[in-house]
């Protein structure tokens, strides 16, 4: 089955925001992604914060979360992946998923 | 707000980068606004999370320093207070990523060095009174299971005993490490480098 990327992305954004313990999904930190970032909030739209690429052929999926204080973020950074590759297999496909927990909510 | 305090919280020079283009500046001005309107650049950045939330609970204790009997005791030093807000800043840079370990070899899971000192941070919040300048972890952060070190700085309230502060600020640390990282702490050294005084703290407990 043939994934679009955006949409992908899209869908994984709502799928991760639901798990417990997420508390927010982070815009990325490369520059040109903070560049994309603030053109779509100047324009008023906001592009999902999962990154859906590919690498040597692999699907990647890469996204940066905070975690909710009263959860533990090793447990919400494995539910998160576990998630996302259960979606993924739904779909007939594996991919390299990233998580990085970037901040514990307080 | 902050331009009331004496203790002057903005000057500071953090590279912009650091906190996703946003500035010091920018971020104590946002605190002003009480967060108004919603910055979604601002709120989106890990980095400038990390920094709000530490600095509002500088702020809270800086504020209580302000109000207490200056007239009895000189208020802590502004340079002092600087560089609590500078270290605040630089250990939000994301740093080395500490992993989580997962059966899955697709797996690449983890959490940042930034977020790890976010946490020691807010073990401020479980000792009444304290602020926490320089933390580091040293250690192969990369390595599951190696043995990491926890090193920290702090201030104390005047009248604390202050081993008894360095104990709870230990134990408060390593129970935030405990919950949210898989790190095998060997040790958290406290260093107490400062006292400072709150509003209402008795005259007996000053001596």
């Amino acid at each position: 089955m043939s994934l679009v990327p955006e949409e992908l992305a899209a869908e994984l954004d709502e799928l991760v925001r639901r798990i417990p313990g997420v508390a927010t999904i982070y815009r990325p930190a490369s520059l040109a992604e903070v560049v994309t970032a603030a053109r779509d909030a100047l324009r008023g739209s906001e592009s999902a914060l999962v990154q859906v690429g590919d690498a040597d052929g692999t699907l990647a999926i890469a996204l940066t979360i905070g975690v909710a204080g009263d959860s533990a973020a090793g447990a919400t950074c494995r539910a998160v992946h576990d998630a996302i590759a259960d979606r993924l297999g739904g779909y007939g496909r594996d991919a390299a998923i990233t998580v990085t927990v970037a901040h514990v909510v307080e | 707000m902050s331009d009331e305090l004496p203790l002057e919280l903005r000057r500071l020079d953090v590279e912009a980068a650091d906190l996703d283009g946003h500035s010091l500046e920018e971020l104590g001005d946002y605190l002003d606004r009480d967060r108004t309107p919603v910055d979604p650049s601002i709120e989106a950045s890990a980095g400038c999370q990390l920094v709000l939330q530490a600095m509002t609970r500088l702020r809270a204790t800086t504020r209580a320093l302000i109000d207490a009997d200056i007239a009895a005791a000189p208020a802590p030093s502004e340079s002092w207070v600087q560089q609590i807000l500078t270290r605040i800043a630089l250990d939000a840079r994301a740093g080395r990523r500490i992993p989580f370990v997962h059966p899955s070899p697709t797996a690449d899971l983890a959490i940042t060095e930034g977020a790890v000192r976010g946490l020691i941070r807010a073990a401020e919040l479980d000792v009444h009174g304290v602020l926490i300048g320089r933390c580091r972890l040293d250690g192969d952060l990369a390595t599951p299971g190696a043995p990491v070190r926890v090193s920290v700085e702090a201030s104390v309230l005047w009248g604390e005993r202050v081993p008894t502060v360095a104990d709870r600020l230990r134990a408060a640390i390593r129970e935030r490490l405990v919950a949210h990282t898989d790190l095998d702490v060997q040790g958290i050294d406290v260093t107490i480098r400062d006292v400072h005084r709150l509003a209402g703290t008795p005259e007996e407990d000053r001596s």
